[in-house]
């Protein structure tokens, strides 16, 4: 029981309000590029992140920036170690707000480079 | 609107939209203090320069049931600098309604006129018919000295036609008001379309 797709048809932030806002728990994985990523939410709270060697709030802001790039996600059953409990929400108006005071191209800049 | 087939509840979305330091935050801090704790969420802060962006959410016991789902609002402020362009349009992405908070002192109508043409044109990106569109209007810093006539604000920002509310949002007048009447507008709104 998986979902497949990718981020060009739905983008990351509206993914994970999805399995937030149903308060599902899922294990998210994507790649763009070389860069991989996971993301895993509990009962609808993130609770653990990484993205090519970011960990936590981190990962998940570089994550909301893709535009691109392939996920699947699966259904988890027993609580993961938890290394961070954030509502979907403030994560992503704190990427958001980051990509406004930081601008997006810095971001892109660095994430092609590391993807080249 | 989200609907949560598992929770049996109807997520509801309304913005508080304005220029920087109109009254947003205000407004829904005043709303979650005055909010029974059982029936609310945790005011979720995020600090962004001069602003900041709130969010909360709360059960709506008295309006009843829509379609038997319970209405569950989510009540957000936006950033109201002008380069907070990207949050604006995530948190205004889904929204089911708009609280447009003008700050009434004089020298604020460049602002305030500005902010409803940013919103205007997010909402029209968005693929919302502006005309239809669930948007209350309150004119809000009414107890300070300076302030434009209600009618001469209502003129200049070109909203005659839209229901609007004066406030003082630091002393609570009018907040209430403002929010029933966005409220209702919503679920009405909602009701039309399901």
């Amino acid at each position: 029981m998986y979902v497949h797709g990718s981020f060009s048809l739905l983008s990351p932030p509206t993914l994970l309000q999805a399995f937030c806002q149903e308060q599902r728990s899922v294990y998210l994985a994507a790649r763009r590029g070389q860069i991989t990523a996971a993301i895993w939410i509990w009962e609808g709270l993130i609770v653990a992140a990484t993205c090519d060697g970011l960990e936590g709030d981190e990962a998940v802001y570089r994550i909301a920036s893709w535009d691109s790039g392939l996920f699947t996600v699966a259904p988890i059953y027993t609580s993961p170690t938890a290394t961070m409990a954030a509502t979907c929400e403030e994560l992503l108006l704190e990427a958001a707000r980051r990509r406004d005071e930081f601008g997006l191209d810095s971001y892109t800049i660095s994430i092609d480079a590391m993807s080249a | 609107m989200f609907i949560n087939w598992a929770l049996g509840e109807l997520n509801l979305k309304i913005v508080y939209y304005g220029a920087a330091l109109s009254g947003k935050t205000t407004n829904l801090q005043y709303i979650h203090a005055r909010t029974p704790a059982n029936l609310r969420g945790r005011l979720i802060s995020l600090k962004t320069q001069q602003d900041r962006t709130l969010l909360f959410d709360f059960l709506q016991l008295e309006m009843g049931k829509v379609n038997n789902l319970k209405p569950k609002f989510k009540l957000y402020t936006v950033p109201g600098q002008v380069y907070y362009a990207a949050s604006r349009r995530l948190i205004l992405q889904g929204t089911d309604g708009v609280v447009f908070v003008a700050d009434s002192q004089a020298g604020r109508m460049a602002e305030n006129q500005e902010s409803w043409y940013t919103m205007e044109q997010h909402l029209i990106e968005l693929g919302h018919d502006i005309s239809t569109f669930p948007i209350i209007v309150q004119f809000n810093k009414r107890d300070l000295p300076h302030v434009i006539s209600a009618t001469e604000l209502r003129n200049q920002l070109g909203v005659q036609q839209r229901p609007c509310f004066e406030a003082s949002a630091l002393r609570g007048n009018g907040v209430f008001d403002t929010l029933k009447a966005i409220m209702n507008a919503v679920v009405m709104q909602v009701r039309r379309s399901l």
